[in-house]
């Protein structure tokens, strides 16, 4: 058992060095900062909308608790 | 805005609620978050395209450079108009009347940020940068218009709610509603103005 | 303002305290802010939507059956003809048909009656928000007859293709589809707005977080999913009408632009965009399953934590669709896991059904067969895209017929089988009229089993290595081999259109001669059911508006002697 898990980490460890596969000739051998740039932009544009509704519901209900108390 | 729906409701039975958060509000925010997810786009194709251009001679030859130092300036009349407006927020809660004068300034500021922009556009124009010129020229007239838009718009709402509360019918939900969209307009200019004028 | 009689079918109602005092005559109809017309509006133009993509799939699939035939009612269609019919069967129905219908008029039908609410609140910009999706709608159909045809470059746009009018050939055609759709989001954020606002502050009196009927905080969920996601989606839009109409360069390599940039921000919509379509329609089944099984959902809560969730994750998943574009392969890898992960929650969702119906007693009518229907179809497009979702699969999958027969398993679902579903159910509250249910049953059946043969066939030509967005097959030996499938594919789905003049002959036919509906036909909880069918301008009177004592789903309460307990009577 404890063999197989190794195995199957050893197997996960893997992932971390994938190969290209590129379908079209024009995207073909991006930059190193260009790769990062992809990278960036995606987690802000991900985490941005989550961070905006998770502010705002945590605003609302604190507007909804303040004023079930005062009711 | 709801005239008619509002005189219906007065005359539901059971009352409702005051709602914890009024409509004109809660619309406001969801507007905004969406045209800061519309700015989050721009400025990220900016990055990446920024990010193709390692290496490059920067400007691209025959191009302008962009007017940092007068823009920081125009940057720093556009902060002070929202720290005014935020005064005049506290103004308001104290007696409404007083915040005439915060609301003015801050409407004053906002015109002189967009009028400034408008003169370094012309100047920019006559030097060779268009939108036709180069990715660079495309780039920057379409993110720094968009926020030109966002802020005429905004600026109109400005001059809305400075005229409501002379003649003293502004409500606070309004002036939240019209608070927060001029924020918005004034707190992304700053992430704009780094990753484009650089 | 809409006067009471607009919204009643032969004056059923003659009340009202309101003084109206807006358009008359044929504008009550086109120039109203009350939210049921609005849905109204709505429906009609989604369906009417709805024929025309239908019949372009007829036209292109005929193409493919028996390629180079003049289809009849079409003529022979040009390879250019053909592109533009594609795309624009892809856009409308996901555009104008799937979000019209689903949220738009599901929404604004809904949503108000649901909560105990007489209009939305911001009733003016509801009516723009039809408006301006009106305006969306002419422009699209309007884009295939301009010179140069109708956009060819897929419902997805990709640059450089659509970046020039120099290289798609219908450079009025490709900006016209741009705008179109652009005008498209506008409606929704308008709507959106509306819809969040509505449920949060509109509420009956009594009614909490948990009360409100589960499909209610779908299509909210949906329409806050749609705002946070469509940003980048204009923004990329703009820069392309920019690459159309001024010859800039965001997206044409050949300008020094970057095409993948489009696909990055276009799937950052893209993606959550499935699951804004997706959630009404999961919403409209969960409904509908509680009513006929007469039970109380299974896990109330569970199904709406879970929904966030998904919600949550589909904003971690889009680059699945450019596993093979160039894009970085750890962040494939990354992509990978989080596609994996959200069928977790979407295999959540079918077991909350399923534990409903367990034990229930099961009605077999038209809108439980489309519901039961929904989770079972879609169920084989969730399953599919698994496989899509694994990186070492999708290098050979990707842009074959495997992937649109996945999303047609996912889509078919939502926009066709959740349409008829929410139309069966709510048609005596929407028209005041029962519908036939045997015409109903026949045109479920019609629909359905040729809606397999469809794109079963289809599945197997992907694998097979048949791609997307190919005019004729016949130049590839070994594609041209597997044209009996292909022609299976296409008389199904001839056999299929034909059948949904069932459905029209049975609206038609209800609308005019069915026998009237009581307000409560199904014996169901939610508030809409406590007003007369069709409700009232106002909905209710203005003095009897509910108030809400309980959840939505208190059905067979061992307490009660009948077996429904509607949200609005005293304990
Ligand atoms: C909510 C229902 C869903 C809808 C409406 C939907 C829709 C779509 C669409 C439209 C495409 C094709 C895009 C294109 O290339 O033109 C697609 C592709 C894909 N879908 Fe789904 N999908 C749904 C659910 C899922 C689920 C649950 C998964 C995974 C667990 C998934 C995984 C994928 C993958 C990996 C692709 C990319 C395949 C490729 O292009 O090679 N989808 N889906
Ligand atoms: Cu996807």
């Amino acid at each position: 058992m404890r063999r197989l898990k190794a195995l199957a980490l050893a197997l996960a460890a893997l992932t971390a060095f994938p190969g290209f596969a590129s379908a079209c000739p024009m995207c073909f051998d991006p930059s190193a900062e260009n790769r990062m740039a992809f990278l960036v932009t995606a987690m802000v544009l991900t985490a941005l909308p989550l961070g905006m509704v998770s502010g705002v519901g945590l605003w609302l209900r604190r507007r909804i608790r303040k004023r079930d108390r005062t009711d | 805005m709801e005239s008619a729906t509002l005189t219906d409701r007065e005359r539901t039975e059971p009352p409702r609620r005051e709602p914890a958060v009024p409509n004109c509000v809660i619309g406001t925010i969801l507007f905004v978050g969406t045209e800061i997810m519309l700015f989050a786009g721009l400025i990220s194709a900016h990055v990446i395209f920024m990010s193709e251009r390692i290496g490059e001679l920067w400007p691209p030859p025959g191009q302008p450079r962009l007017p940092f130092e007068e823009t920081a300036i125009n940057t720093a009349a556009l902060m002070a108009s929202g720290i005014v407006l935020a005064f005049g927020r506290l103004a308001y809660n104290q007696q409404p009347r007083r915040a005439l004068l915060p609301l003015g300034m801050a409407l004053a500021l906002g015109m002189f940020f967009v009028g400034f922009q408008g003169v370094e556009w012309v100047g920019l124009i006559g030097e060779g940068l268009t939108l036709q010129s180069s990715t660079y020229g495309a780039f920057f007239y379409t993110i720094v218009g968009a926020h030109a838009l966002h802020a005429v718009a905004a600026l109109i709402c400005l001059a809305w709610a400075w005229s409501r509360l002379w003649r003293g019918t502004l409500g606070k939900a309004h002036f939240d509603s019209v608070q927060i969209f001029w924020y918005f307009v004034v707190l992304v200019w700053p992430v704009i103005f780094f990753q484009v004028y650089q | 303002m809409a006067d009471a009689s607009v919204t009643t079918v032969e004056g059923a109602v003659e009340h009202h305290a309101h003084e109206h005092h807006g358009p008359q005559g044929i504008l009550k109809y086109i120039w109203s802010t009350d939210h049921k017309i609005i849905a109204m509006q709505y429906l009609f133009t989604g369906l009417f939507m709805g024929l025309v993509g239908g019949l372009m799939a007829y036209v292109f699939r005929m193409q493919l059956a028996f390629p180079g035939i003049s289809v009849p009612g079409f003529g022979v269609v040009s390879p250019h003809e053909y592109n533009a019919l594609v795309t624009n069967h892809g856009s409308i129905m996901i555009f104008w048909v799937a979000m019209p219908v689903l949220i738009a008029a599901f929404g604004n039908f809904l949503i108000p009656l649901m909560v105990g609410a007489d209009d939305m609140v911001f009733p003016k910009i509801n009516r723009l928000s039809y408006q301006v999706f009106f305006v969306s709608a002419v422009l699209i159909l309007a884009s295939l007859f301009v010179e140069g045809g109708g956009f060819g470059g897929a419902w997805t746009a990709y640059p450089p293709l659509s970046a020039q009018g120099d290289y798609n050939l219908s450079s009025l055609g490709a900006t016209l589809w741009l705008i179109a759709v652009a005008l498209e989001f506008i409606a929704f954020l308008l709507g959106g707005i509306n819809f969040i606002t509505t449920m949060m502050n509109s509420r009956a009196p009594g009614m909490k977080a948990y009360d409100i009927p589960l499909v209610c905080w779908m299509i909210v969920i949906a329409s806050i999913l749609f705002m946070l996601s469509v940003g980048p989606l204009i923004a990329g839009a703009i820069m392309l009408l920019f690459d159309q109409t001024i010859g800039t360069g965001f997206f044409d390599p050949a300008r020094g632009g970057d095409p993948i940039l489009w696909q990055h921000l276009f799937w950052f919509f893209g993606h959550p965009e499935v699951y804004v379509v997706l959630l009404p329609a999961l919403g409209i089944t969960i409904d509908i399953v509680a009513t006929f099984s007469r039970k109380k959902v299974f896990g109330y809560k569970i199904m709406l934590y879970t929904v966030v969730a998904t919600g949550v994750l589909s904003f971690f998943v889009w680059a699945h669709h450019q596993f093979i574009a160039g894009i970085d392969p750890r962040m494939a890898n990354v992509f990978m896991v989080t596609t994996l992960l959200i069928s977790v929650p979407i295999a959540e969702l079918c077991f909350v059904v399923i534990a409903t119906l367990y034990g229930g007693s099961i009605t077999l009518n038209t809108p439980m067969l489309w519901a039961l229907a929904f989770m079972a179809e879609f169920l084989l497009g969730g399953v599919t895209g698994i496989f899509l979702g694994a990186t070492g699969a999708d290098i050979y999958l990707h842009d074959t017929y495997f992937v649109l027969a996945h999303f047609h398993y996912t889509f078919f679902p939502i926009a066709i089988i959740g349409t008829f579903a929410a139309l069966t159910y709510w048609f005596p509250k929407m028209f005041g009229r029962m519908m036939n249910d045997t015409l109903g049953k026949i045109h479920f059946w019609g629909t359905i089993i040729p809606f397999n043969f469809i794109f079963i066939p289809l599945f197997v030509l992907g694998l097979g290595g048949q791609h997307r967005r190919i005019y004729d097959f016949q130049n590839f030996p070994e594609l041209a081999a597997m044209q009996p499938f292909r022609v299976f594919a296409t008389m199904s789905l001839i056999v299929m259109l034909l059948f949904q003049l069932v459905f029209f002959y049975n609206f038609i036919q209800s609308l005019r001669k069915g026998p009237k509906a009581e307000r409560n036909p199904w014996k169901a909880n939610t508030l809409e059911w406590t007003t007369e069918s069709p409700p009232p301008h106002g909905n209710w009177p203005p003095d009897q508006l509910p108030r809400v004592y309980r959840g939505p789903y208190e059905y067979a309460h061992p307490d009660r002697e009948e077996d429904y307990w509607p949200q609005n009577l005293p304990a």
